[in-house]
């Protein structure tokens, strides 16, 4: 095994009821250069863990407790609280709110439903329950008030229903991106105008700041730890924001996801790169600026278009509905099949996606596998997989392209 | 005299104390709730059986998709015959990808195999 995974495995084998699988590591990384050199220095160890008499403690069966797990985790002044928590890894390094019985009383005040209700049997990457009061846990942590607590329950559930739990600890830095609709957003406080991506608003930080604790706390992600992003990922942080409804030419996110316009929902997407964000052009030439951009996200399983509401308005008025833009970006984002095919992670996952489907998705048509180098292949699967929203302060005609696909979105209001 | 100056600094020392105390006990102390989910319990499986040696025995040496393992596993196949030439590796990679399960390649691994090496490497 690649020493880059050695963490993760530990914490894979003790899930799987094998704390004491038998590993080798071989140090990262492995290249064509040094794979033979690697492999003869580690196979003396794995004929030893093949052949070495097994001992007591990897003959046992039985069921353990991975860890004591204590109602009160601490006793202390506000300093030791955060003391406690930063060394139990239990934060994104910021300091917290401390969650103390009164605080999260105080949280808990924001939903109709019982503390000890379960939000979800197994999240993931471990398979953890939580229940409401965990979450108010964690949403104190983040800084958040009560009127966004059916947010932050939303929130879990839909982290639990996407196909997300390989990508919270993957080497490549993927993250997450919470989008509220409907009055919620507005009854929460949360920013769809100016800087609606970045700082300054409480609600769009903590919320977003408390998705981060989730993965955490509630699944086990530790950075640096099982969480082995390479390079990491600021959007990590803190990502969530609400669609900009009132200024949007089209109907908002959540009715195109099935959910009516007076609903209140939060939609979770995965994926992690903002591409580009050029300005001044507007109809289809800021169309064609954008399919030059769509092509080059990796793993095109799906991206997000975040216009401003200016740019939506000039499209909107030059005839686009928010199906024709999908359409028409689905339809002028081409390549030719060579040049698809070298794009990143196309042995390993688009092919296996084609073959078989990854996540339970249908994606490309199996022509893609056998079509002439120089046939021009639609990049994405379908124009469904192209996300449109509206968010933004209409200071610029401007948009952004977002890695970020799989939207997975959920009800908050069954969470009141 | 060494006695007076004894008790003199145990006097001082104890009324510094007292007045520093009454200071420490008036931080507030408060119980922070644990955030973590419940963990629940896991059914351990115990490690199959080790084998006395691997002459004449099936090892199946397992890609499961993780880019650098295509280049690993032959070496290690290579490397493993070198210094057990009696040994019988079966290489099999995983059909679909990495996130995916594959249980009949492990129903293979139960039936026909001996021992298994899984290969992980990026």
């Amino acid at each position: 095994m690649d020493s880059a995974f050695t963490d993760i495995a530990q914490v894979a084998a003790e899930k799987e009821g094998m704390p004491f699988a038998r590993r080798v590591i071989i140090p990262h990384e492995v290249q064509e250069e040094n794979a033979k050199a690697k492999a003869k220095a580690a196979v003396r160890e794995i004929i030893d863990a093949l052949t070495r008499p097994l001992a007591e403690k990897e003959k046992e069966e039985g069921v353990i407790k991975l860890e004591e797990h204590a109602r009160i985790a601490i006793r202390g002044t506000l300093s030791d609280i955060q003391e406690f928590f930063q060394k139990s890894r239990w934060t994104d390094g910021l300091p917290i709110i401390p969650p103390t019985e009164k605080n999260v009383r105080e949280m808990l005040r924001g939903t109709s439903h019982s503390p000890d209700e379960i939000v979800v049997e197994k999240f993931l990457p471990e398979p953890w329950k939580v229940t409401v009061e965990k979450v108010a846990i964690n949403g104190v942590m983040a800084g958040c008030k009560p009127e966004q607590m059916p947010i932050l329950l939303a929130m879990v559930e839909a982290l639990s229903k996407g196909p997300f739990g390989a990508s919270a600890r993957s080497t490549t830095s993927f993250t997450f991106m919470a989008v509220v609709n409907g009055p919620a957003a507005v009854r929460a406080g949360m920013n769809s105008g100016i800087n609606a991506l970045g700082p300054g608003n409480p609600a769009n930080a903590s919320v977003g700041r408390a998705l981060t604790l989730f993965l955490t706390n509630l699944g086990g992600s530790w950075p640096g730890l099982n969480d082995t992003s390479s390079i990491g990922n600021p959007t990590k942080y803190s990502f969530a924001f609400a669609e900009n409804e009132g200024r949007s030419p089209w109907d908002p996110f959540h009715v195109g996801q099935g959910f009516k316009k007076n609903e209140s929902t939060v939609s979770v997407f995965v994926g992690g790169w903002y591409l580009n964000s050029p300005g001044w052009v507007t109809g289809k030439d800021v169309l064609y600026d954008i399919c030059r951009e769509l092509k080059y996200v990796p793993l095109p399983w799906g991206a997000t278009v975040i216009f401003d509401p200016t740019t939506a308005r000039l499209l909107s008025e030059a005839g686009f509905s928010k199906k024709d833009i999908q359409r028409f970006l689905w339809e002028n984002t081409t390549m030719p099949a060579r040049e698809f095919r070298k794009g990143w992670g196309y042995d390993v996952l688009v092919v296996p996606s084609i073959k078989g489907g990854i996540y339970g998705k249908k994606t490309w048509p199996e022509s893609y596998l056998t079509a002439s180098e120089d046939t021009l292949l639609k990049v994405y699967i379908n124009p469904d997989a192209i996300n449109i929203l509206v968010v933004g302060g209409e200071t610029y005609l401007h948009y952004e392209v977002w890695k970020m696909a799989f939207p997975t979105t959920v009800s908050v209001d069954k969470w009141n | 005299m060494k006695r007076e100056k004894f008790f003199s600094i145990f006097w001082g020392l104890f009324l510094v104390t007292l007045m520093v105390l009454p200071l420490r006990a008036q931080e507030p102390v408060y119980e922070a709730l644990n955030p973590r989910g419940i963990p629940p319990g896991i059914k351990t499986t115990p490690l199959s059986p080790r084998l006395a040696d691997l002459r004449n025995k099936v090892v199946y040496n397992i890609n499961i998709g993780k880019p650098a393992a295509d280049l690993l596993c032959p070496e290690l196949e290579r490397a493993l015959k070198e210094a057990i030439p009696e040994v019988n590796i079966v290489y099999r990679k995983k059909q679909l990808s990495f996130l995916t399960d594959e249980p009949n390649l492990w129903k293979e691994v139960a039936e026909k195999g001996s021992a298994a090496i899984i290969s992980i490497a990026d």
